[in-house]
């Protein structure tokens, strides 16, 4: 091993094919089923880890992990 | 003769994250054996059948006024399982299977036989009837009775705060541990004055008390649990004032009466269900239902 400092990048667990996807879906009206319940609402954002569903007025923020299937909802 | 007041008793949280299996449980405070249909349909016929009315009128004024309260409680429930019961369906074309997650929930009947919204049974889906109706027409026996029953009312609420943290949940059965221990007490000071017997030693029971429910804490604080209210501006009811007096032995304040209603909070509106057909008026019907609503007014 090197004796110089090395940075560790954070590696984390993705669906890399999901997450591509669900940036499509950014701003659009969804239907998100997890392994509890179903979310409707407005996507508004995605990261790696989890995305930012709007229902009403509250943003719920899932884990991308627990996600089963995402559709597009009925506004 | 009823009025009605479109106000619920408190300002009921509505947060917009649901849980099925909570509303489900609630439904045993609405529909149960103990739960706030009973008090409401108990209370309500002994004072239908209330033989000595003059003879007796402070029994009798107890018995209606706190009527006209549990029609209130009744409502709270009702509108707390409505306001538990979402998050569980999405708005879909039928063949997609927008109320797939229902099946897996307590109480499927919610999805079925409502809109989830309320029903008239209890958390079991069996349904309330009038055989929880006690009405012997003896005083004492009757009083008794309704003792035991807001006794057994308020073990069923300090059961389902244990089982839910759903804030609207918590917020109703807070509200609703502290009235129930005002009704609890009338009962007891209600036979204290029949019978001469001061059974009001024996509370709480449970033997805990209602400060220990986060939720009941504050109501006990603002006083909500030394207050009876008339329900009533005409004064039919005053002889409350007879019964509902001196000081709450649980916290040593002064018993107070008040005439007419709390001030209460608005109605909840519900969303509309497309999954459910509820209420199933699509754009074009509410064009036509406007036109025939707002003619030949």
């Amino acid at each position: 091993m090197d004796n110089t400092n090395e940075t560790i990048d954070m590696m984390t667990m993705i669906d890399p094919y999901l997450y591509e996807l669900m940036l499509q879906f950014v701003d659009d009206e969804v239907v998100i089923q997890t392994t509890r319940n179903s979310l409707q609402g407005m996507l508004m954002s995605v990261m790696p880890d989890h995305v930012v569903i709007q229902v009403g007025g509250t943003l719920f923020y899932v884990r991308i992990a627990e996600i089963i299937w995402i559709t597009k909802g009925t506004p | 003769m009823f009025k009605r007041v479109n106000k619920l008793l408190i300002e009921l949280p509505t947060p917009e994250y649901g849980d099925a299996n909570a509303a489900a449980a609630v439904q045993d405070l609405l529909g149960g054996k103990f739960g706030e249909m009973s008090t409401l349909n108990n209370y309500m016929y002994q004072s239908f059948n209330f033989r000595g009315k003059k003879k007796l009128k402070p029994f009798y004024d107890l018995v209606a006024s706190i009527t006209a309260e549990e029609f209130g409680h009744v409502e709270l429930v009702a509108n707390t399982i409505n306001l538990v019961q979402k998050g569980t369906t999405f708005t879909g074309d039928p063949d997609i299977t927008p109320m797939q997650n229902a099946t897996d929930k307590r109480n499927t009947n919610h999805f079925i036989a409502s809109a989830q919204t309320a029903l008239a049974s209890d958390s079991m889906g069996f349904p309330w009837n009038g055989t929880y109706v006690f009405t012997s027409g003896n005083l004492v026996l009757d009083l008794l009775h309704n003792y035991f029953l807001e006794i057994g009312a308020r073990t069923h609420k300090m059961r389902v705060y244990e089982m839910t943290d759903h804030p609207t949940a918590r917020e109703m059965i807070g509200y609703l541990l502290v009235r129930g221990g005002v009704h609890i007490l009338a009962y007891a000071k209600a036979l204290e004055i029949a019978t001469g017997v001061d059974v009001s030693k024996m509370l709480p029971i449970p033997n805990v008390d209602n400060n220990q429910f986060d939720h009941a804490r504050k109501y006990e604080e603002q006083g909500v649990g030394n207050v009876l209210f008339t329900w009533n501006n005409e004064g039919d009811y005053e002889g409350i004032r007879k019964i509902w007096k001196g000081t709450n032995p649980l916290n040593g304040e002064p018993l107070v009466v008040e005439e007419g209603t709390p001030e209460g909070a608005p109605i909840p509106d519900l969303d509309e269900l497309p999954e459910e057909f509820a209420p199933g008026i699509g754009p074009e019907e509410f064009q036509h239902i406007a036109k025939r609503l707002m003619e030949n007014i």
